[in-house]
């Protein structure tokens, strides 16, 4: 008997036999570690290269990660820069100190509203500058008031 | 006319599960995946027997079914075996003395349609040409790849014979 017949012969002993049963238990299955390490680096390395354009997108989405007075909130650099200038100013005359408080009241609310369109389009140069201008605006005012109005 | 398209298929299905079973247990190591082949055969076989209007073998049809199911697979199991590994539930024998379970174990490291052609050939006893058939080739590729199968098993198994 060739080595050819005899397997003719045993694979129709296997057939017989899988007629009867699968010869194999069945098998767990269970991810490689291997596997799991590189979809780590490619989650990692997809991380690094996504979060720079992150980072540098202009509008809105920026200005909602980072939130009113975050570390980068367009509003918060502008008005630090005139925070040493604003101070608080008692006024002893009533009657001046009611008409300083008007004109500041409409100063703060000019300088809301500069805030929040700074926010909205920090990369606005115009919403930039006028935040700018109502800041100085209350800054003079201040200085005025000091001044004896 | 569909209900009795129906019976023809269920007893086409009933008829030829033995056969469709012992390919798809041939071709895939894990009997989960040899249950899924089967089913998928007899599924498609139910569905379809109605289009098989006696042109050639309704065994040949059949079979050709079960090989192309158990092939697919076969192949999506590979294609995925970077990524998950299989743990035996039950530790395998270290040396099994018998033959038919040694040849089994050999044909794991055959490509699948060295598999199925091999299958088909020498375990079913099926000529060449319907071999090329059911595997999707030409009689001259199916012939190659029972050579190719044969001269690894002959490697793998050694003193075999």
């Amino acid at each position: 008997m060739t080595w050819e017949d005899d397997l003719r012969t045993t694979a129709g002993e296997l057939g017989r036999r899988l007629d009867r049963a699968h010869p194999n238990p069945p098998a767990r299955r269970r991810v490689r570690p291997i596997a799991v390490a590189a979809a780590a680096l490619i989650l990692g390395c997809a991380a690094l290269v996504a979060w720079p354009a992150l980072r540098s997108l202009p509008s809105d989405v920026c200005t909602r990660q980072d939130g009113e007075g975050g570390p980068r909130d367009p509003a918060a650099a502008i008005e630090a820069q005139y925070a040493d200038q604003i101070t608080e100013l008692q006024i002893d005359d009533p009657e001046l100190r009611r008409e300083f408080q008007a004109a500041l009241a409409q100063v703060d609310r000019a300088i809301a509203l500069a805030k929040d369109a700074v926010r909205r389009s920090p990369n606005n140069a115009a919403f930039a500058e006028l935040c700018h201008l109502a800041h100085r605006a209350k800054v003079r005012l201040i200085q005025a008031y000091s001044q004896g109005g | 006319m569909p209900d009795t398209d129906t019976a023809e298929g269920t007893r086409t299905a009933t008829d030829f599960a033995p056969l469709v079973r012992r390919i798809a247990r041939a071709m895939l190591r894990d009997p989960h995946d040899a249950e899924d082949a089967e089913q998928e055969a007899l599924c498609l076989i139910l569905a379809h027997r109605a289009d098989f209007q006696d042109r050639g073998s309704l065994e040949g049809w059949v079979r050709r079914i079960a090989t192309r199911a158990s092939l697919r697979l076969l192949r999506r199991r590979r294609l995925w075996s970077w990524l998950v590994v299989e743990v035996p539930a039950a530790p395998a024998p270290s040396a099994d003395p018998d033959r038919s379970r040694r040849l089994y174990g050999a044909l794991d490291r055959l490509s699948a349609r060295e598999r199925a052609v091999f299958v088909l050939h020498y375990q079913e006893g099926l000529p060449f040409a319907d071999v090329a058939a059911a595997v999707g080739c030409r009689e001259g590729t199916a012939r190659n790849y029972a050579f190719r199968a044969s001269q690894k098993l002959r490697r793998l198994l050694g003193d075999f014979a």
